[in-house]
């Protein structure tokens, strides 16, 4: 990352193993329809 | 003309003051487990109409659900309010280039049923949306993926999204109308 892009911001950047793991994109997929119904944003789209 | 500032505000209004309450009372609900209405009347700040009102509507919507009486403070026992992480589930896929994995998991991100299958991206784009369909019907069709209530389906793809089409999926630089094969196959 510092040699090909964002070389600046990437200087000090710790990149960590996913606390999900594998799973991590999977859960964040689930996340954005959770994210969805709790801020209520499916109601808009339906009405 | 500048765009206006003012164009991405949400309206001001009744309606849109009632979503910030709802969010405000299920957010509650969500952290404070076995909560009563008056209870989150006094946390929230609402009337105690108010939040019944809501509450009502979140009960209908199928997200709260009502657990039996808590202790009495020295009147009516009151009635415990739980947000149902377990009755209602989602689904997600994780369209990677190896593996399609796809869960039915319950508000609560516990994964209840899983299915994982080779991409196969060699064998066209066709054969990988139909696989992706074919996951999320084998999830929907599993004996609690059947029973329960399946609020929505979400992916994680590798590549480009564009935002402005929600219908279209960008895999390796071509646009697809990845949604609507997914939607007809899961119909």
């Amino acid at each position: 990352m510092n040699a090909r892009a964002l070389n600046k911001i990437s200087t000090n950047l710790v990149i960590k193993p996913a606390s999900f793991g594998m799973k991590a994109a999977v859960m964040g997929a689930v996340s954005l329809i959770l994210s969805e119904v709790v801020n209520f944003n499916h109601e808009a789209r339906s009405a | 003309m500048r765009p206006s500032i003012h164009s991405a505000t949400p309206p001001r209004n009744a309606r849109y003051i009632n979503k910030l309450n709802k969010i405000a009372v299920l957010n509650l609900i969500r952290k404070t487990k076995n909560v009563s209405r008056a209870e989150v009347a006094k946390l929230s700040g609402l009337s105690a109409p108010t939040v019944s009102r809501i509450v009502e509507d979140l009960i209908k919507a199928g997200l709260v659900r009502e657990i039996g009486a808590g202790a009495s403070q020295g009147g009516r026992r009151p009635t415990l309010l739980r947000f149902s992480d377990q009755n209602n589930f989602i689904i997600g896929v994780d369209l990677g280039t190896t593996n399609i994995y796809g869960v039915l998991s319950d508000f609560d991100a516990k994964i209840i049923a899983e299915i994982r299958r080779p991409t196969q991206v060699e064998a066209g784009f066709a054969h990988v949306m139909k696989s992706t369909a074919d996951i999320i019907s084998e999830l929907i069709a599993t004996p609690l993926g059947r029973k329960k209530r399946i609020f929505g389906i979400g992916m994680a793809v590798a590549g480009l999204i564009n935002i402005f089409s929600p219908e279209a999926v960008v895999i390796g630089g071509g646009v697809a109308q990845a949604g609507n094969i997914l939607f007809d196959k899961v119909r």
